[in-house]
């Protein structure tokens, strides 16, 4: 694939949709707004993580791929998968928050360049590693509402994807 | 590129596979929704199949109703053998992912300009979003991690 052609023009446009939702899938303003910190805490019986804990989770691994890009440099995964589930509150949720968008605005500067094919990461290319984490983020979106579902905070006044 | 993208179809290198997310679960606890959940595992893999097989009709030129409300893409999956059910969701991500590897399928354009590649990639996140929610309901079921340990080390 290469700068001119089609499908990586095409690509380039979907990826920060595919990190944001809204179109297959609920998006990830309305899958966070009107959740309050103490509600955003709130792990149900039966389930290993809150709202927040999903969050903190997904910011994780957002920040080791953005690490790998930006230093070009292949990095190590972490020892236990309990590494990336950091313990957080409800103290910690609005700058969950925050953080999570200020790491979306990181990945829009990397989703349009040109060198989208290059490799970045052990045998996967900047695209690939990119997209990835896009459906990383989207699969723990999936959870973040269920886990809403369950505490009786889904739908947001916005309203969820149903029609 | 294309491998990639045919993989995410399955799983994807980031998440749990799909058919390790429903290995070991037997049909009485696929068809439970959890009390104050709306869908079962059985209720999800039905709906991420509806719209798999919608984009296939579309790739074979069938052009398929757009369903009116979200509703209509929730089939009664009380309706359909949970083996049927899993052999379909399976032969249809392969039909995707063989799309996806198919050279000349993915360079083609629509009158739009628009490639396959966008419809693919996004119906493979729509997969893997829900994929996420199977997870959480068989964690609320008591029925995870499934035989051979589920995506931790």
């Amino acid at each position: 694939m290469t700068s001119s052609t089609p499908s990586q023009l095409a690509f380039a446009r979907l990826l920060p949709r595919l990190y944001r939702g809204g179109q297959a899938y609920v998006g990830v303003e309305a899958s966070l707004s009107d959740l309050t910190a103490a509600q955003a805490e709130v792990r149900p019986d039966g389930l290993p993580h809150s709202v927040a804990g999903l969050l903190a989770h997904v910011n994780w691994w957002l920040v080791w791929m953005l690490e790998v890009i930006e230093t070009g440099q292949a990095a190590p995964y972490p020892a236990h998968a309990a590494d990336t589930w950091p313990e957080v509150g409800a103290a910690d949720w609005e700058r969950l928050k925050q953080e999570f968008y200020m790491l979306l605005a990181r990945v829009d500067t990397h989703t349009s360049r040109p060198d989208l094919q290059s490799p970045v990461n052990h045998d996967e290319t900047l695209g690939e590693l990119l997209a990835d984490f896009a459906l990383h983020t989207a699969h723990h979106f999936g959870q973040i509402i269920t886990v809403r579902q369950l505490i009786h905070a889904w739908p947001p006044a916005s309203g969820g994807d149903t029609w | 590129m294309q491998d990639a993208l045919a993989g995410l179809f399955h799983g994807g290198s980031a998440n749990v596979s799909w058919e390790e997310a429903l290995r070991g679960l037997e049909a009485d606890l696929a068809y439970r929704a959890p009390p104050g959940l709306p869908h079962s595992v059985a209720d999800l893999v039905a709906h991420v199949q509806f719209w798999q097989a919608y984009l296939l009709a579309v790739f074979r030129g069938e052009d398929p109703a757009w369903v009116v409300r979200a509703t209509d893409s929730w089939p009664d999956s009380a309706q359909a053998d949970w083996e049927a059910l899993k052999a379909a969701l399976f032969r249809d991500q392969d039909a995707l992912a063989a799309y996806a590897q198919d050279e000349a399928f993915m360079q083609r354009v629509d009158p739009g300009e628009r490639t396959r590649l966008a419809p693919l990639t996004s119906f493979a996140g729509h997969g893997l979003y829900h994929l996420g929610q199977v997870v959480t309901v068989r964690q609320l079921l008591g029925a995870w991690p499934p035989p051979g340990g589920g995506d931790t080390w």
